[in-house]
């Protein structure tokens, strides 16, 4: 199945953990500058990052309570109706209703703040396979490649990586003996196998399944004969018809400690993916991130 | 030219340089409504300017004059001259010409935010406005021979201006002569019954690129040039902050796109002013 990237569908659109209480942050999804924020209560807002009087961003702004204060004249706008509240030019006037910023949908899972700009989105991405709790998924970090969202997530459906926990170590230059995909209707199936480059003798098999859900959400169960086994996933943002938004997240078991490396292991990884999807050799059809 | 430019836009006066900046071999190049132009001082200080996509055949020669210590030019005909400023003849004022900054968003947003006083307490805060003291009591809006005036603007500024030692209520007077300049009159801290006059001359260099030049006619015998420039250039960032963060760009006259309130009346009456006199260079239909 190819990923179908359509405005019907719920977008990670940024690290829940990256917008504080009374923080606003901003940036694009299909070339629309969004702002999101959170009251000091911690409830969070997607809107358009336009103020309705002028123009002005509102991610410059400021927040106090439930209000989003918006710096070039401090109009106030609340949280929960995106309406006006207060002019403070003229305090006794009543916010006028056409002062309504656009706001969009949007809920936290797993870390992330969903967001759909339409009103009849499908279906919450479901992630219930990973168990009930929350902790369960682990947030790594998002990375911005500078290539189509459509692009991006076909390489992405069978790209290679090391899983953490197997020893051929970070860094160990590497080559890949074997790989092998198939594309199917709901994702693609591929195998690889690494040889290490300090010793040739050295090799660990990599098994993948990746399944495509909710069209922008690549799940990718890895296992290797080392007894590693886990899932990484990719919630993909399209920013622009040029640049993508990847929110790498993991799942599996660690200890607090190992949870740490893994993240660090997978970030670099994440890292080596972009330069590697940026500057790929567009003769290859097969794609490793450590050519 | 990029676009075609509209006749009220195309028939006026613009500030190019000032009068004794210039570059190497007397030469200063710089772009006026999407054009590149280019001045040359001869021995005498005489300046000759030439618009550069055209040969000399082709009458590149553009007209050239000296005024507050700026050098204007105008791609078209002008009506008349460059508009006077008789106030800034008093006796014992300071005249001041500050260099260009270049702002990327059309000069009419910038005009339109120099005639604002609702942003002082936000955008000037501490300086210029301060919260609670947010209300903009109503004021007189005319048009007087095909300009604008502001009438009866008054604020309280804690620190109106760079001699300014303590809080005061300060009369405003705005004055829009051409689409992209605007003089302030502004209630002197030290003579309250005098005003300084500040002015803004916008070089459209683009729809959507601006070169800022500001000229001061002050009454201040305590602060030295360098702290009068500072305090210009603390107040001008702040807005800067606010123009290049506008969307869009070009000043929607169409009056649908941003809402207005009667503390806006200045905003409003100039969007109307430009719209009558056929003005869409810089501007969308919003
Ligand atoms: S532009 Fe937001 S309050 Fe004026
Ligand atoms: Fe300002």
């Amino acid at each position: 199945m190819s990923i179908n990237f359509n405005k019907y569908h719920w977008f990670a659109f940024y690290a829940s953990q990256q917008i504080m209480p009374a923080e606003i942050r901003a940036r694009s999804m299909w070339n629309t500058d969004i702002a999101v924020w959170r009251e000091e209560n911690g409830s969070i807002h997607a809107w358009k990052n336009r103020c309705p009087h002028r123009g002005m961003r509102l991610s410059y702004g400021f927040i106090r309570g439930s209000q989003l204060v918006c710096l070039y004249h401090g109009w106030n706008y609340e949280g929960a109706t995106a309406q006006c509240s207060y002019i403070p030019a003229q305090p006794n006037l009543k916010g006028p209703k056409t002062a309504c910023v656009r706001d969009f949908a949007c809920f936290e899972k797993h870390g992330l703040v969903w967001i759909s700009t339409v009103a009849e989105a499908e279906k919450e991405p479901d992630f219930s396979d990973f168990g009930e709790a929350e902790q369960t998924i682990h947030f790594c970090r998002s990375i911005f490649v500078n290539e189509s969202p459509g692009l991006v997530g076909e390489i992405l459906k069978t790209s290679i990586f090391i899983p953490y926990g197997n020893d051929l170590a970070d860094g160990a230059k590497l080559k890949i003996e074997t790989s092998q995909a198939e594309h199917h209707q709901t994702g693609a199936n591929y195998q690889a196998i690494w040889q290490s480059g300090r010793d040739k003798k050295k090799k660990t098999e990599l098994t993948c399944q990746t399944e495509v859900r909710n069209n922008a959400i690549l799940v990718n169960h890895y296992k290797d004969d080392q007894g590693n086994e886990g899932s990484l996933i990719f919630a993909l943002l399209p920013i622009d018809d040029k640049k993508t938004g990847v929110h790498v997240l993991f799942s599996g078991d660690f200890s607090s400690q190992s949870l740490t490396s893994a993240k660090r292991h997978y970030a670099k990884w994440a890292k080596r993916m972009r330069w590697s999807i940026e500057n790929r050799n567009l003769q290859t059809d097969s794609f490793n991130p450590w050519i | 030219m990029s676009k075609i430019v509209d006749p009220f836009t195309l028939n006026q006066w613009y500030a190019v340089r000032t009068e004794n900046k210039n570059g190497p071999d007397r030469t200063h190049r710089t772009r006026l409504l999407g054009v590149d132009i280019i001045c040359q001082d001869d021995e005498n200080g005489q300046v000759s300017i030439r618009r550069l996509d055209r040969t000399e055949s082709q009458d590149s020669e553009l007209p050239s004059r000296k005024r507050y210590g700026l050098v204007w030019t105008s791609l078209g005909m002008p009506e008349s001259g460059i508009f006077e400023m008789p106030e800034t003849e008093e006796e014992g004022r300071r005249h001041f010409v500050w260099d260009a900054v270049t702002v990327k968003t059309s000069g009419l947003r910038a005009i339109e935010n120099f005639l604002d006083l609702a942003h002082f307490p936000y955008v000037h805060s501490g300086i210029l406005g301060e919260e609670p003291l947010t209300e903009v009591t109503d004021y007189q809006v005319e048009r007087i021979n095909n300009e604008i005036w502001v009438k009866d603007c008054s604020f309280h500024q804690p620190k109106a201006a760079a001699i300014a030692e303590e809080g005061i209520h300060v009369n405003y007077i705005y004055r829009v002569p051409h689409p992209f300049v605007s003089i302030l009159y502004k209630t002197c801290p030290l003579f309250p019954e005098k005003f300084d006059v500040i002015a803004l001359m916008v070089l459209p260099r683009e729809e959507d690129v601006c070169d800022i030049y500001t000229t001061a006619s002050l009454f201040d015998n305590v602060n030295t040039d360098v702290e009068i420039l500072h305090f210009q250039q603390k107040i001008f960032l702040q807005d800067r902050l606010i123009l290049e963060n506008q969307v869009p760009k070009l000043l929607p006259l169409g009056g649908r796109s941003e809402v207005s309130v009667r503390a806006d009346a200045a905003s409003i009456a100039y969007r109307r002013w430009l719209l009558d006199n056929g003005l869409s260079y810089g501007a969308c239909t919003g």
